[in-house]
């Protein structure tokens, strides 16, 4: 009996004995690590954007940015953005969190800076990263209070890619004003062909939202992002009612997956889709179309006139103001955007961030050269990260019911100002 | 042994043979705690707490970076009066009377055929094989089969254009959809368990009503049916639990989607907690879900029990 005791007393033991033995081994490596990271310049990289990328290229990446600024920087990858987001707001606050990490622009960059858990990167924008290459007019993006609170991991630009063979098989030029896409579209319907592609995805309701506002007049778009023009006014309306129009007449497709999108371009039976310059890698390595060959781009053109408007979206890199790494991390930022890491982080992610690098791709390419023309373009930040969230869960909804013919204008709008007028205390 | 069992055991502190056997008793109790003491110390630390840790979450706004603020009730009264809530709700019941029905009845009817089959094991491993196929897989391979270019696109070319679209895109049809896909991938589990059932069964009563001359409906319906009834109720309160917290099928191949018009409860859940980061909201939810469940099992499980 007393042996039995003995033996559970001591499977007992061994089982807490263990339990904290686990607890404190991973107290104690990360105090390790801490100390490490400290003296020899180690940093985490945290991130959701390679989770889909070869280890091999990760490792390339990687070894570049460790041997140019001295640091030992190693990637972790979380394969679904809800976990890594979870991850992240439970360790931003420690000691404990990564000394580097994207996240998204807009509210949710600006609730991490008000919170006080990012480290004021200011200094690091002007000695760095402008110099560097990377276009001044995306810091207000990444500011709060007049401070840098982050630097583009990367910067993606929205435009029209159309497949150039369809174009030329029907005698079609590139649109120079709104009316001129209508005549194209109108063409190409008659010839049996779906002129524009939607995406059939939760959040990609504003794409074409957006692109008709600041299409028919930029400051609507910019009014009805920060809440001074209401989604009910008359313009705004107006705008809708031409969308649906165009919609009833078969100019847009069904909303359907990326890869059908691609696939439809590819094939000819779409002629065009709105999307970011990224998808000109996928296109040609994976359906073959040859950059500036077989597809090319162009900007959605203005209703009334004046520059046409390329919305942009940044994914912002930062620094954990908690973290015993952000010194090191800090550090990294400094070659980051140098010329030998740039072009590797191209070569790897298909992202251009600055304008000492060139991609591959020639409709990537053409893509960045047209937003640096300012004479006839202006950049934009997209809908999704320029307004205030809870506004935009909202439009999301209502507005994929409008692509999908469930709702028209006149049923949205009143749906997505009332949400407004809640946050906008109207 | 018996005479000390039989020591008079209202005078222990007279009797040495009874104080040594309480005190042995008192140590078999303490040895037996111990025993589910690992157990118990688990269950505590990783389900009890959360349960405590998302009821008080719950009664709090908290975005997952800045402080809880508590709100009493207000997430609660919040949800209720969230149209997508409400849509979510519908499509969790429409889930559940499905999977009740179907999932219930069509296994059962399977099974009859089966066991009187020549090839029962044959046909047992063909509606077996897709439970082998987690639903994340299954998830994949109907959303393939259904985009633009999968079954749509065949028909189109069968003079069909209409139906040359993502089927999962059309709201309420893809729920129709995804629950079919459910059923197909989860058949195999109930129909194992019936065919299981059936050859178990105590065969005296059925040669007993096939000698009075009992039809075959009735043979099933008054004799066999209530022989498997335990394996029956087993199988609906399964069927009816899983239903309740379906998730891994929906967020592959929809993800709630269009415009939260195919959210489940459980989908909802998540989203309102990790995609909006609402956890105060997303916990109400995950309260409430929980509360639902725990009620139809302790119904289904007090009936069991009382039979039994």
């Amino acid at each position: 009996m007393r042996r039995k005791l003995l033996a559970l007393f001591l499977g007992t033991a061994l089982l807490f004995g263990t339990m904290a033995g686990c607890g404190s081994a991973g107290k104690d490596g990360a105090g390790e690590g801490e100390v490490l990271g400290a003296k020899t310049g180690a940093v985490e990289f945290w991130n959701d954007k390679l989770n889909n990328t070869d280890q091999e290229a990760i490792d390339e990446l990687m070894g570049s940015i460790s041997s140019l600024s001295g640091v030992d920087v190693s990637c972790v990858a979380y394969p679904d953005t809800a976990s890594y987001q979870t991850a992240l707001q439970q360790s931003v606050t420690t000691a404990d969190a990564p000394g580097l990490f994207t996240w998204w622009s807009g509210p949710q960059l600006m609730t991490l800076a008000g919170s006080g858990n990012l480290e004021d990167l200011t200094d690091i924008w002007d000695e760095y990263v402008v110099p560097n290459g990377v276009a001044d007019s995306v810091k207000e993006s990444l500011s709060l209070d007049g401070k840098v609170y982050a630097v583009p991991y990367s910067i993606i630009y929205n435009m029209i890619i159309y497949n150039k063979n369809v174009f030329a098989d029907n005698g079609l030029e590139v649109p120079t004003t709104f009316d001129e896409l209508l005549a194209v579209c109108e063409v190409l319907k008659s010839k049996g062909i779906t002129p524009i592609a939607l995406k059939n995805d939760g959040w990609a309701g504003f794409i074409w939202f957006q692109a008709m506002l600041a299409a028919y007049d930029p400051a609507l778009y910019q009014g009805v992002c920060d809440g001074s023009i209401a989604y009910t006014d008359e313009k705004v309306v107006n705008v809708m009612h031409i969308w649906q129009d165009m919609i009833e007449k078969g100019y847009f497709s069904e909303p359907m997956q990326i890869s059908d999108m691609d696939k439809s371009l590819a094939n000819g039976t779409v002629a065009m889709m709105l999307e970011p310059n990224y998808e000109c890698k996928t296109l040609t390595g994976d359906y073959g179309m040859e950059p500036e060959v077989d597809m090319s781009v162009f900007v959605v053109p203005p209703m009334n006139g004046g520059k046409s408007i390329i919305f942009f979206e940044i994914a912002p890199l930062c620094v954990a103001k908690g973290s015993d790494d952000k010194e090191a991390a800090k550090e990294v930022l400094k070659s980051w955007y140098t010329k030998d890491n740039q072009t590797v982080f191209t070569n790897v992610t298909g992202f251009l961030c600055t304008s000492q690098v060139v991609s591959e791709n020639a409709t990537a390419n053409e893509m960045v050269r047209l937003t640096q023309d300012d004479s006839k373009y202006e950049l934009m930040l997209r809908y999704y990260e320029n307004t205030d969230d809870s506004i935009r869960d909202v439009a999301l909804d209502e507005l994929m019911k409008f692509e999908t013919r469930a709702a028209g204008a006149d049923d949205i709008l009143p749906v997505i100002q009332q949400k407004a007028d809640e946050v906008f205390g109207n | 042994m018996n005479n000390t069992a039989s020591a008079p055991r209202l005078r222990l502190d007279n009797v040495p043979v009874a104080d040594s056997h309480i005190h042995k008793k008192r140590w078999t109790v303490i040895r037996d705690y111990m025993y589910i003491a690992p157990a118990v110390i688990l269950v505590a630390v990783f389900f009890i707490s959360s349960i405590l840790y998302t009821l008080m979450l719950s009664f709090n706004n908290w975005d997952g970076v800045n402080k809880m603020e508590f709100c009493r009730i207000d997430n609660y009264l919040a949800l209720f009066g969230d149209s997508n809530f409400m849509i979510s709700v519908g499509n969790t019941l429409i889930w559940v009377v499905s999977s009740l029905v179907i999932s219930v009845l069509l296994p059962l009817l399977l099974a009859i055929m089966i066991t009187k089959s020549s090839f029962a094991k044959l046909f047992t491993n063909f509606f077996y094989f897709p439970t082998a196929i987690s639903a994340t897989v299954s998830g994949v391979i109907m959303a393939t089969l259904l985009s633009t270019y999968g079954i749509p696109y065949l028909l189109g070319q069968l003079g069909h254009p209409e139906m040359v679209k993502d089927w999962l895109a059309v709201p309420y049809v893809n729920t129709f959809v995804m629950i079919l896909t459910g059923i197909w991938q989860g058949i195999g589990l109930n129909l194992v368990l019936y065919v299981a059932a059936f050859r178990n069964v105590d065969l005296s009563p059925i040669e007993a009503a096939m000698i009075d001359g009992v039809g075959p409906v009735k043979l099933y319906t008054k004799v066999v049916l209530p022989l498997i009834r335990p394996t029956i109720i087993v199988i609906l309160l399964m069927s009816l639990v899983n239903s309740f917290k379906v998730f891994d099928g929906i967020w592959v191949m929809t993800k709630g989607g269009p415009y939260r018009s195919s959210e489940t409860l459980a989908l909802t859940m998540y989203e309102e907690s990790f995609i909006y980061n609402r956890y105060g909201r997303g916990a109400a939810v995950a309260i409430v879900l929980t509360v639902v469940i725990l009620i139809v099992s302790y119904f289904n499980l007090r009936n069991t029990f009382r039979e039994e």
